[in-house]
């Protein structure tokens, strides 16, 4: 593991680089009218848009979240754990998952919201799957790795097939554990949705700018380097167990 | 070695295993020959469990794991990319420290075995679970409620359950890895009566930290030291007669 301490401090660097970027960025610190936004009904008839929301992210909500179990189950069943395309993605998704909710959805709304002026159903999904799947990976990956290795050896030396013995025996045992990560995932999404709501409509109703005040970047930024260190180091703690 | 006119039914050459960098089993060469109880014995930690690993090829699970060496199973090769794991596991069973039920039912856990081996009539299955479950002297104590969890037997029973699910499988050779951990010290007899009765119908291969159990038990028994096969033999000349002085010691009890 020692190779990825340069790439955690680079990656590090960069995402404090463009989050600096996005807060002393000024250019979009216009006083946003509702005109200014093609769907405002979005923010403004709460109803409408929650079951408008429902309808269009329900479906990539689920995709997303089944797509981090199946990615999690083959990764873990199946790339050994040493190759460097179980240490990249492992890692990526420890970025992924360590960055605080909140901050995807300012850059929702500050990159493509204000930007373009209209939220685009690619902008949305990216934003769930980004909020989502990593969570989803993780705790089926953690909930998989649990299961005790007994049982395995005990289904493998009766001669069973592999893919029988992760979906017959793995998979049941790991139930509990990747259910739980699917709800704290589907509550990740919800949060900011209702974050995001919260913040817009009090900005477009007071007519004030929409940008983070100072204060509250130092904040920001704070909680994103102590997510992303809780993260990896618990990546790490993770990797060094070393099966008897 | 041996006596026996017959063809050895393992016969391992020049076997030599890794774990990552660390070297657990060195040049072992020998043969294990058919319906006789072979054990090993030797400290913790010198290769035993290791070593019966390879023979059902669970060491495959190891992800750092490498070896050197040639494992033959009745003439064929059982390292080789043409033989399916699967097979091998299925004509080597294996019995753990630990028992561990797999299903919801005494009957369902026993028949799993025969299922994957392809049995499906429902008559047949029931009578390889009589036949399983009475060979593992469980099926007395069993026989009345057959739907039971097994959670809901004791330890040893359960340590039995799995002996039973592992004949149902039609083995020809049987692991026991250190079967009586677990179990309590009058619980262990009725073990070993088991192991003695299955010795005419199966090869068993019996690893054990206990030298007492391995006298009782075994007919040729073998001594690993650190990884090397110290010495192997009749059972009753390893522990009257050792030619070395190790296995001397470890018989005596002044080492390990």
């Amino acid at each position: 593991m020692n190779m990825s301490y340069p790439i955690i401090l680079c990656l590090t660097c960069l995402i404090l680089l463009v989050t600096l970027y996005l807060i002393l960025d000024n250019r979009h610190n216009t006083v946003l009218e509702e005109s200014d936004l093609i769907d405002h009904e979005i923010l403004t008839d709460p109803i409408y848009s929650l079951q408008d929301k429902i309808n269009s992210m329900l479906p990539i909500l689920i995709v997303s979240i089944l797509i981090g179990i199946v990615f999690a189950v083959l990764l873990q069943e199946w790339v050994p754990a040493e190759s460097w395309i179980y240490r990249i993605s492992d890692f990526i998704i420890a970025i992924l998952a360590g960055i605080p909710s909140v901050f995807y959805g300012l850059l929702c709304v500050y990159y493509f919201l204000l930007k373009s002026g209209r939220v685009s159903y690619l902008t949305q999904s990216l934003t769930v799957v980004l909020l989502t799947m990593p969570i989803a990976f993780q705790s089926t990956q953690n909930a998989v790795k649990s299961v005790d290795v007994s049982i395995r050896e005990a289904v493998y030396a009766l001669g069973v097939k592999k893919s029988k013995v992760i979906t017959a025996h793995v998979l049941p045992h790991a139930y509990s554990g990747i259910m739980s990560g699917v709800y704290t995932a589907v509550s990740r999404s919800f949060f900011v949705a209702g974050l995001i709501l919260v913040t817009f409509t009090w900005t477009i109703h007071s007519r004030a700018s929409f940008s983070i005040p100072k204060n509250a970047s130092v904040f920001l930024i704070a909680a994103l380097l102590c997510s992303l260190c809780s993260s990896l180091l618990k990546k790490q703690s993770v990797n060094t167990d070393y099966p008897a | 070695m041996q006596s026996q006119e017959e063809q050895p039914i393992l016969s391992i050459e020049r076997l030599n295993v890794w774990y990552g960098k660390k070297q657990i089993l060195k040049d072992l060469t020998f043969d294990i020959y058919p319906k006789q109880v072979t054990a090993f014995i030797g400290p913790s930690k010198c290769g035993k469990t290791a070593f019966v690993r390879c023979l059902n090829r669970l060491n495959d699970l190891q992800h750092d794991f490498r070896y050197k060496g040639n494992i033959h199973f009745n003439g064929n090769d059982i390292n080789d990319p043409k033989t399916k794991s699967t097979d091998i596991a299925q004509k080597i069973g294996m019995i753990f420290p630990k028992p561990i039920p797999l299903q919801r039912s005494i009957y369902e856990d026993v028949a799993y075995s025969a299922r994957i081996r392809g049995i499906k009539q429902p008559e047949r299955l029931g009578y390889i679970v009589e036949r399983s479950l009475s060979n593992a002297q469980l099926w007395d104590e069993a026989a009345e409620n057959l739907d039971a969890s097994p959670k809901t037997l004791s330890i040893s029973q359960q340590q039995r359950l799995c002996i039973a699910r592992a004949l149902a499988a039609n083995p020809d050779i049987i692991i026991f890895d250190e079967p009586c951990e677990q179990l309590d010290a009058a619980e262990t007899p009725k073990l070993e009566a088991i192991i003695q009765n299955l010795k005419s119908d199966y090869t068993i291969i019996f690893v054990t930290n206990k030298r007492r159990q391995a006298a009782r038990v075994s007919d040729v028994a073998g001594f690993l030291y650190d990884g090397e096969l110290v010495e192997y033999g009749q059972t009753e000349e390893i522990f009257t007669n050792p030619k070395d002085e190790r296995t001397e010691n470890y018989v005596t009890g002044r080492l390990g």
